[in-house]
């Protein structure tokens, strides 16, 4: 068994074996599975074991989320790399969270992935899961926790791309509404701050209200029906996803024409979009993948890999604690695809520029859920992590 | 809505007061015996001062639209209803996770039925599964005595995990079209189609409660389900019956909800969950049982239907209004659960 936490000293040894372990499977070419790539099984030859504690379900995000953890795990243990994934979730269920978390520590796992409920309530067990020397990797849902790391996306950009967008698109005035998520997640705020800070460069684009929809369809639906009844000129909407299907539905119920309105990222939204050539929208990737993602990191820190100078932020909680690695958002749709627009302007230059067109005739047969997305490419993560 | 709590003779036995009260107190029992009146007030009230705060906000199409954002709450709160006046300390919290399920279910089925006939089997069968879950409940809680709130909160945990399994990797699709019209189009000027459901089942829920004898024994229980067992009443098989009916009705909520926003989402009813109990409060409902009515209920979800919506395009930040909200809300419970308490 390889043991690593990034600050623990005692981990040293064991990086210094999977390092050498790795490099043991290198040399013998028993790496043909993916390009580039370096799996090494785990210390003992039989593949790592890994927990994944997810922490909501019921919405069809979430089941994606695990599918694709799931579709991970499986190449990985195909590979040899792992050889059990215990997926445990819970519904918002704080301690039923910690005992999940707790229960895969004493079923000895190499190390533990959580999508935490409260990014608050980890203390004991990551305490715990240090003294036990298993790597415990943050994922989706920021958590600040010393000796961990940070996967997930970069939530600011998010809104900065969108607000962007919304305000090119407008021509730089008009008055927006904007429904946000849930007041107080971590993700909602730091989109708000991100839309924030991109208005302060518009000053004609006036924000007429802003509300929740609470990632719900129907609330968001609700939410724009109040702002249709109570004000007569709306130029454009900026809300967040999930959503964006229950303020159409407000427009056409009310019987207005749509406005610039950012967009989902599911196949079912996108579809809607492509048949509404009145509607103008873009979409950014904020994907189950997420969490497939963050698998892939794991099990190459557990073999022993190390980020390279610079790749790793700030946590997005903790400005003090540089743990984070922060996954470019791989689509940016919109019905044209210019990667050139403002609103790519000063995000990652891998993520990527698609059209809309593209994107539904790529998702051919999916389900109108499904949540377009990419798992990070070996190539990329090859690219972050140090050679050897 | 034409019948209010107000003109049910039960409600009048219940509600007249022992002693020969003074002119206050005589203001307040009037006030409390027409307690859907004030429900309506304030309704008007709101929507004037919606209007000349944002032109527009008391118009006929918003007014439409606000009735038919409150018609799913007003279906989950009438499921609350049924629980709430049978007694036992009813209370189903599982309510919202069956319509949840229903609207997801009913997606899924509908999307392979074929036919006229294929969507009423289809219809059937979540109506069908609900019943079950229903029966289950009410089992659990009329014969095995497991307390209410444990017992539908349990459900409700486990309704969303099996729907969850049930539909993982595969996301529900979209509502048929007819379900679609059903739950958005318009039925006549500003009144929508769903509005008319709701409001013929309101009546008919209430005729049936305060007119037959199955809805009437309902209140007896409620009341005083000693006395109710001495006259004869099966006490048992009407809580159950309560449950039953609850869950059924918060399928039909479902159904509705998944036509109203055209796509089902994994939990999309689960937000009703409280507000359907506060709606039943404001509806005039006691805990205790034994009192409450369906066209209260349908009163208090339009009135915080309303009240959500006037907050909104008030322009208030993020977090007074979620404040304001939760104050206003707090309020209400507290007057009408202390108006109950000085009358029992």
């Amino acid at each position: 068994m390889v043991f690593y936490t990034p600050t623990s000293t005692r981990g040293r040894a064991a990086i210094t074996g999977a390092a050498l372990a790795a490099a043991a499977v290198l040399a013998l070419g028993g790496c043909t599975s993916t390009a580039g790539g370096d799996p090494a099984s785990g210390g003992d030859g039989e593949g790592f074991v890994i927990g994944v504690a997810n922490g909501q379900i019921g919405n069809t995000w979430r089941a994606q989320y695990i599918a694709e953890i799931e579709a991970v795990a499986d190449e990985l243990t195909e590979e040899g790399v792992v050889s059990d994934l215990i997926v445990a979730s819970t519904n918002a269920d704080v301690s039923e969270q910690l005992s999940q978390l707790n229960d895969m520590l004493t079923r000895g796992v190499d190390a533990i992935m959580v999508n935490p409920v409260s990014s608050t309530a980890l203390e004991p067990f990551i305490e715990k899961a240090k003294a036990q020397g298993v790597l415990v990797v943050v994922n989706d849902n920021a958590a600040a926790y010393d000796g961990t790391y940070f996967v997930g996306y970069p939530q600011t950009d998010y809104w900065t791309i969108q607000t962007r967008w919304l305000a090119e698109t407008l021509g730089g005035e008009g008055s927006i509404v904007t429904v946000g998520g849930v007041a107080g997640m971590t993700a909602d705020e730091l989109r708000q701050q991100g839309a924030a800070a991109v208005l302060e460069d518009f000053p004609d684009i006036d924000v007429l209200a802003e509300g929740e929809g609470e990632w719900s369809q129907t609330t968001a639906e609700s939410v724009m029906s109040s702002y249709l009844s109570a004000y007569p000129d709306i130029d454009g909407v900026l809300v967040q996803e999930v959503m964006p299907e229950g303020v159409l539905r407000a427009f056409e119920k009310a019987g207005r024409d749509y406005v610039p309105t950012t967009g989902d990222y599911n196949y079912g939204f996108l579809r809607k979009w492509q048949e509404q050539p009145e509607l103008d929208s873009i979409a950014i990737t904020n994907s189950p993948h997420i969490g497939a993602d963050g698998v892939k990191i794991m099990v190459r820190l557990l073999q022993g890999q190390t980020f390279k100078e610079g790749e790793l932020t700030a946590n997005p909680l903790d400005p003090e604690l540089v743990n984070a690695f922060l996954v470019p958002y791989p689509y940016v749709i919109t019905r044209e695809g210019e990667q050139d627009a403002a609103w790519m302007e000063g995000i990652s230059p891998t993520t990527t520029a698609v059209t809309l067109d593209e994107v539904i005739a790529d998702g051919e047969g999916a389900e109108d859920g499904e949540s377009v997305g990419v798992t990070i490419s070996d190539d990329a993560l090859d690219a972050v992590f140090e050679t050897k | 809505m034409s019948t209010s709590p107000s003109t049910a003779p039960t409600t009048e036995t219940v509600s007249i007061p022992l002693e020969r009260p003074g002119a206050g107190r005589r203001v307040k029992a009037y006030l409390d015996g027409h307690r859907s009146l004030v429900g309506v007030a304030a309704i008007v009230l709101l929507l004037v001062l919606g209007g000349i705060i944002r032109p527009g906000f008391a118009s006929a199409d918003n007014i439409g639209s606000l009735l038919a954002i409150a018609a799913i709450l007003t279906l989950l709160a009438c499921s609350q209803v049924f629980v709430v006046v049978s007694g036992g300390e009813g209370i189903d919290l599982s309510v919202a996770a069956v319509a949840s399920m229903s609207a997801v279910l009913a997606s899924m089925f509908l999307s392979r039925a074929d036919g006229a006939l294929g969507s009423a089997l289809a219809i059937g069968g979540v109506l069908l599964i609900a019943l079950v879950i229903g029966a289950v409940t009410g089992l659990a809680v009329a014969f095995a005595r497991i307390p209410p709130l444990v017992m539908t909160l349990g459900m409700a945990q486990l309704i969303a995990g099996a729907v969850f399994a049930y539909t993982a990797g595969s996301a529900p699709s979209s509502a048929p079209g007819w379900l679609a019209e059903l739950g958005a189009a318009r039925a006549f000027g500003p009144v929508r189609w769903l509005v008319l459901v709701v409001a013929v089942l309101v009546v008919a829920g209430e005729l049936w409660l305060r007119r037959t004898r199955s809805g009437r024994s309902l209140f007896l229980v409620g009341a005083n389900d000693g006395a109710a067992r001495l006259s004869g009443l099966r006490i048992r098989s009407i809580r159950l019956l309560a449950y039953t009916s609850a869950s059924v009705t918060g399928a039909v909520a479902g159904i509705l909800l998944l036509g109203s926003a055209g796509s089902a989402q994994l939990g999309m009813a689960d937000g009703y969950l409280l507000l359907s109990i506060a709606a039943v409060i404001i509806g005039g409902a006691r805990f205790s049982g034994g009192e409450g009515s369906f066209a209260g209920a349908a009163i208090g979800a339009v009135l915080l239907t309303v009240l959500d919506s006037l907050l909104l395009v008030l322009g208030l930040g993020p977090g007074t209004r979620i404040a304001v909200q939760g104050a206003i809300l707090l309020v209400l419970t507290l007057v009408y659960a202390r108006e109950r308490s000085l009358r029992s």
